[in-house]
């Protein structure tokens, strides 16, 4: 089964996903902060990560995508950004701190499963 | 032999006494031509021939030297070649030896041939058994000259002749004296014939009138020319005092100066050859006037004492006129320049009036403005245009724009949009102000001036301060993408929720009902929000919103907001303390419910370790005016002595906020730390709370330390209604 981490300080917004992905087959686990979430993912070693680009706390999403893809143990992790509808620029920095790809928020579940099996293969 | 000794004896004394008798001839000739001749040289020569002819000496001769001994006048009588001879060397310009002896002393000299003295002297050969007499002529202390006489030695009256002689020598000596002096005399009356002379042909020919006055002031001469003056003659003028030809008021000037000269005089101080000048006005014969310029001096006599006095007058009744005339013109000059000035001075005050008008309004202008001519040069500046660019207009005035702003940047902006010439042209300009965070931010704005016939005549600026403004903006779209991000999770939730459960049929039937609550939930949140956005529209465009206000009792409205607010958070305790007794106040009861749910939802969000939040709540009485204390509040004193009112307050033991923060918390978006984006919200709470606070008549402020913790305080007024019982909740 692959892992998926999501990480978002939302708990609705967690807890959506969870119940989205684990209809498939994918084991959930959650991160609430990017500092958390480079934690965790060193720790755990997902497959995949779905990392929701405002946060606060000191390490953003951004932040933790540059931390994580810079890290040799956690590089190997793709990473799809959760970003706000209309922000071109989060995609453009997203996509320049080293994301794999990225997802709008608000989200279709149908939608973000499907991105995950593409993803993941 | 005594027999012819006698008669030697008597001869000689006949003889002697025959010499005498001829000596005194000569005498008594001598002293006839000294009384009448006058004639120098016929003088002269008469003596010289009475010498010879009446004494019979064998010749005779004067002669009269200038200074240096060279005979001027001479002359000589006597037959003979000696006399000649003698005559050659006078003419010669020589003396003869003799005569230069006799010259230097006073004695007579006697000399009987051959003697060394006329050693030399061609006349002394041929001339033998001779006696010369030499003597000096001198009078009064002046040397004429010499007398010679050579007479034969048997005539010679030894004893008694050199005396004699002697004394007819002083007496030619005092003949040429007189003669001199009468020479003199005739010379000086000719001398003052001839200039007296002249003197009438000038005082007879001139315009000027010359006239002398005696020491009474009445005219002892006055010129002919007179009468062209005041038609009065000489003669007539003699007649007249001065107080007849002088108007009073030149009559007085003449006896002042008159006075004044005489004072002069007596103190013998001044100069003895004074020349006064007056200016008087003289009364003709007929009684017109004409104006003189007189010049007078004082003469004096020969001892030196002032005598009489002169003058030339002089007309200047034309002068005068003159000087009237110009005089008058000079006046209506100075007249015609007079008005003209204050006319100038009329218009110049209308057109400061109207430039002070014009700065009375640039100086209200709140926006900065600046006018460039058409060579870009600054005309005009107002006050707020100084304060912005920190230059004084007084400085740059009339200089190039670009010369005189300091600040680079903003020249070149400046200078660009001059030279594209066109209207309307915009741009903004970062100040670089105090605080080096939040630079003032200005805009500027350009309008051409077209003067006459449209042409280009310059240009306007117009400085903005649009800091406030770019604040507002970026607030407001700070605003806009927190509200947006505070929407999309709840509908993130929303949307996600009902989609699952519309796609798959997997799920069980406890988690379908967690996901419906979700979604309801979500639903909630996401209205609160929509109000929040709907309560600041309203309130940004200044639209009030209605209150429904009726009799309330509040401390029940404040248990109950409490009490849900306690089932949202296990980490705050809610202490109330209330008073037993309930307070009917007149309240909108559900913007009151959001009053407090706003304090209370910013107490929680505010204090993240958790804590205590204490309610409680005072009456405030009717103090009146002047019962306050002093150190409170202003507002506070104010308010309290006008109404009877009630004050509830909300502490809690949070993060607290700086004093910067409490002076911001009612600003509309303003939200204390908007990086700390765990502590969410619209940033409208509080300006919401003041809105409705005060819509009640009522007012809130806030109180906090850094780090310890905030208290909110609001207080409205208490309607107590006659007659009615406590409200029922």
């Amino acid at each position: 089964m692959k892992k998926i981490l999501i990480v978002d300080d939302d708990s609705a917004v967690r807890r959506l996903v969870e119940a989205t992905l684990s209809l498939e087959d994918y084991q959930i686990i959650q991160a609430e902060s990017g500092k958390e979430a480079t934690t965790v993912a060193k720790a755990e070693k997902p497959d995949l990560i779905i990392m929701d680009v405002m946060m606060p706390g000191g390490i953003d999403g951004l932040e933790a995508t540059r931390i994580l893809k810079n890290d040799p143990e956690t590089r190997g992790c793709t990473i799809i950004m959760l970003t706000a509808k209309g922000m071109a620029d989060d995609r453009k920095m997203g996509f320049a701190a080293g994301a794999d790809d990225y997802f709008v928020k608000p989200f279709s579940p149908l939608g973000l499963i499907n991105k995950v099996e593409d993803v993941l293969g | 032999m005594k027999f012819r000794n006698e008669n030697t004896m008597l001869t000689e004394k006949t003889e002697g006494t025959r010499q005498l008798r001829s000596l005194l001839s000569t005498i008594r000739n001598i002293n006839k031509l000294i009384i009448r001749e006058r004639e120098t040289d016929r003088f002269l020569q008469g003596i010289c021939d009475n010498f010879v002819e009446s004494r019979e000496f064998s010749y005779a001769w004067i002669a009269l030297p200038d200074n240096s001994g060279a005979p001027v006048s001479f002359a000589v009588a006597g037959p003979g070649e000696e006399c000649l001879a003698i005559k050659e060397i006078l003419k010669s310009g020589e003396l003869p030896s003799c005569g230069k002896k006799a010259l230097a002393q006073s004695e007579i000299v006697v000399i009987e041939d051959p003697s060394p003295t006329c050693a030399g002297c061609p006349v002394a050969e041929k001339v033998v058994d001779n006696v010369a007499v030499i003597v000096r002529l001198e009078s009064h202390g002046n040397v004429f000259g010499v007398l010679a006489l050579s007479i034969p030695k048997d005539k010679f009256i030894e004893k008694e002749e050199p005396a004699l002689l002697k004394e007819i020598a002083d007496d030619i000596a005092f003949a040429l004296h007189a003669m001199e002096t009468e020479k003199k005399r005739k010379a000086a009356e000719e001398s003052l014939r001839q200039s007296k002379e002249k003197y009438r042909l000038l005082a007879e020919n001139t315009s000027d009138v010359i006239w002398v006055t005696d020491m009474d002031l009445r005219f002892t001469y006055i010129s002919p020319s007179v009468e062209s003056h005041i038609d009065y003659t000489p003669e007539e003028m003699m007649s007249l005092t001065i107080d007849r030809i002088l108007t009073p008021g030149s009559l007085e000037v003449a006896y002042r100066a008159f006075e004044e000269e005489k004072d002069i005089e007596a103190s013998g101080l001044q100069y003895p050859f004074r020349t006064r000048l007056l200016e008087l006005e003289l009364i003709r014969k007929d009684g017109s006037t004409a104006w003189t310029e007189v010049k007078m001096s004082p003469v004096r006599d020969p001892e030196g004492r002032w005598s009489s006095i002169q003058g030339v007058a002089r007309d200047i009744t034309e002068r005068k006129q003159a000087e009237k005339r110009i005089k008058k013109h000079s006046e209506k000059l100075e007249r015609m320049v007079k008005e003209r000035t204050s006319e100038i001075r009329r218009s110049l005050y209308d057109t400061e009036e109207a430039r002070d008008r014009m700065d009375g309004i640039l100086k209200s202008v709140a926006d900065g403005l600046i006018v460039t001519d058409i060579y870009n040069r600054i005309i005009l500046m107002n006050r707020a245009a100084e304060d912005l660019l920190g230059v004084r207009f007084s400085e740059v005035i009339d200089r190039p724009i670009e010369v005189a702003l300091h600040d680079e940047t903003l020249r070149e902006l400046l200078k660009t949009t001059l030279e594209r010439r066109g209207t309307g042209h915009q741009f903004d300009y970062e100040l670089q102000g105090e605080d080096p965070e939040h630079p003032g931010i200005l805009r500027a704005r350009t309008s051409i001036i077209e003067g006459k016939d449209s042409k280009y005549s310059g240009v306007i600026i117009i400085l903005s301060d649009v800091t406030l403004e770019r604040e507002l903006d970026r607030m407001k779209s700070e605003f806009i993408s927190m509200a947006a991000h505070e929407l999309r999770n709840p509908l993130t939730s929303i949307m996600g929720y009902s989609e699952l459960l519309m796609i798959r049929d997997d799920i069980k039937e406890e988690e379908r009902k967690k996901y419906i609550s979700n979604i309801n939930k979500q639903s909630v949140i996401l209205a609160e929000i929509i109000n929040d956005l709907l309560d600041v529209s309203r309130i940004e465009s200044g639209k009030g919103f209605t209150l429904n206000k009726v009799p309330s009792d509040m401390f029940h409205i404040i248990r109950e907001v409490t009490s849900s607010f306690q089932l949202q958070t296990d980490k705050h305790t809610f202490d109330i303390i209330l008073p037993e007794e309930p307070v009917e106040v007149m309240l909108d009861r559900e913007k009151m419910e959001q009053v407090l749910g706003n304090i209370l939802s910013n107490a929680v969000k505010y204090s993240p370790e958790g804590g205590a939040i204490r309610l409680s709540a005072k009456k405030l009485l009717d103090f009146g005016i002047g019962d306050s204390e002093p150190e409170e509040d202003e507002k506070e004193s104010a308010f309290r002595a006008l109404h009877s009112a009630l004050e509830i307050s909300i502490a809690d033991q949070g993060i607290g906020m700086t004093p910067d923060q409490v002076q911001k918390i009612f600003d509309k978006f303003y939200r204390a730390d908007t990086s700390n984006t765990t502590i969410s919200g619209t940033g409208l709470g509080m300006s919401i709370v003041k809105q409705l606070i005060e819509a009640h008549d009522g007012k809130v402020w806030v109180e906090s330390k850094l780090g310890k913790g905030t208290t909110v305080r609001f207080a409205i007024p208490v309607r107590v209604q006659q007659g009615r019982g406590p409200v029922q909740s």
